[in-house]
């Protein structure tokens, strides 16, 4: 017999997740350790319905994933930044949900989820200009002239490599 | 009246930048870096890049067996970071190239190597597969002649240190690995003099404090070598102008470096030699120039300075 979790996202919308499902985030596998046996809903303040939803989503399609060796940062899975496909798809949200699940997943402590993240927004930067960067990103550049003639001086080598 | 629009603010903590900063090439992150002065105090000061560049110069590059020279001072450490700051050049990107050689013939004890251990070019940021911190931490081994610096680069002509170039340049055309050696190259003429070993049979011009150390290229058509390894004493370094010291283990172990380059080709270096540019040996190039080391030659003989 499975066994459900109340989960409250930060615009108090209740979503019940299998407590094997919700033990993807350590946080709140940490919690539910400390907790014991509740009914008590889990507030999760920093994360609103819509982000918590996809979390969700993820966390659903993924229960049946090894969990994540806590030492992979070998370099070889730091130079990887491919993305499985249906990650893709799941990721193909706009910029600001995109970094939303990015500050939910590191908040939730979801680790194959925060990498995923990570590596599409490497994927945004891969290959572009500082110029293009800021347009991606809409960022203002706050270099002065001088600044930036002397940054990019100094960061030739780079990129005649 | 129209409401200004500004678009949504985020506030992404400095680990989220890290963590994809970690996904991306040194390249790629410098472009980041590019981007705004928050970005760019987030990689280089917050980021992990600098344990891998090692370009923060917390650590100190020092080495007690070419600190000696001269007065005992010399921050050995100080040239390179001097050169690496000048040419905007992380440490890990220095190559370090070992030009042509004299046909030296080799007497035992020391055995060649397998030429995959050869040093004739470390690309440290690559090719070595010890890591800066091992490098860091590996014995030194100042008994053994083998504890000398893969390269010893020597001035050319005067006591002054080289310039960057001279010391992170590869070899010029003229003076491609393993091809012969044509004195007319500043290099070559350089490596000749690092190259040659001290006889305790003869004497040189060159003393002790001397402002100019008397440097002579060897000609074309001097025979190769047959060199010993003959750890000078004490006497022998008197014949050699050198000034006995309160340490003399510390000098013979510096004489002994000396002499080990003098006739060890690179391909029969042992593998200790072939240490990435972080450790103690790239140190070694950096103290012998910046200490004055200058090493002589006048018909097969050597004199060994230390200014």
């Amino acid at each position: 017999m499975t066994t459900k979790v109340t989960l409250t996202s930060s615009d108090n919308e209740n979503f019940s997740v299998n407590k094997e499902i919700t033990k993807r985030s350590i946080l709140i596998k940490n919690m539910l350790e400390d907790v014991g046996k509740s009914d008590t809903p889990i507030p999760l303040p920093n994360v609103n319905s819509k982000v918590l939803r996809k979390v969700i989503e993820w966390c659903e399609y993924h229960c049946m994933d090894p969990l994540a060796p806590t030492n992979e940062n070998t370099e070889n899975q730091k130079q990887n930044t491919d993305i499985e496909d249906w990650d893709q798809k799941f990721i193909e949200v706009d910029q600001e949900t995109l970094f939303k699940i990015i500050l939910a997943t590191n908040y939730l402590n979801i680790k194959p989820l925060l990498d995923i993240g990570c590596k599409t927004i490497t994927n945004m930067i891969k290959g572009k200009s500082p110029e293009e960067i800021y347009k991606t990103f809409n960022i203002v550049n706050n270099f002065t002239p001088k600044e930036e003639a002397q940054i990019r001086k100094e960061n030739k080598w780079a990129e005649d490599q | 009246m129209a409401k200004h629009f500004s678009p949504p603010v985020l506030t992404v903590p400095t680990e989220i930048f890290l963590a994809i900063a970690s996904f991306l090439t040194t390249g790629q992150l410098l472009r980041l870096a590019q981007v705004t002065k928050i970005l760019r105090a987030v990689v280089f000061d917050a980021g992990p890049l600098w344990e891998d560049l090692d370009l923060k110069g917390m650590t100190r590059l020092t080495d007690e067996n070419v600190r000696m020279g001269g007065d005992g001072g010399g921050d050995s450490g100080e040239c390179l970071d001097r050169v690496c700051q000048a040419l905007s050049v992380p440490l890990r990107n220095i190559k370090v190239n070992i030009s042509p050689l004299l046909p030296i013939s080799l007497s035992p004890p020391y055995h060649p190597v397998s030429s995959a251990t050869s040093p004739l070019s470390l690309a440290t940021a690559s090719s070595s597969s010890t890591s800066p911190t091992q490098a860091r931490t590996l014995p030194r081994m100042s008994s053994s002649p083998f504890s000398a610096p893969a390269q010893i680069y020597a001035p050319s002509t005067s006591a002054t240190a080289p310039t960057p170039h001279s010391l992170l340049s590869p070899p010029s055309s003229s003076a491609s690995p393993r091809s012969p050696i044509r004195p007319t190259s500043r290099t070559s003429k350089n490596l000749i003099s690092s190259r040659t070993v001290a006889s305790p049979n003869t004497s040189s011009a060159t003393t002790k404090g001397s402002s100019k150390p008397f440097v002579r290229p060897l000609q074309p058509s001097l025979p190769p070598f047959t060199c010993k390894n003959v750890a000078p004493t004490p006497a022998a370094a008197r014949t050699h102008h050198l000034k006995p010291t309160p340490t003399p283990h510390r000098k013979r172990t510096f004489i002994n470096a000396i002499t080990a380059r003098a006739i060890l080709l690179p391909s029969q270096l042992p593998a200790q030699t072939v240490a990435p540019i972080h450790g103690p040996t790239s140190a070694s190039y950096a103290s012998l120039s910046a200490t004055g080391v200058s090493v002589s030659t006048a018909s097969n003989v050597l004199a060994v300075t230390v200014t």
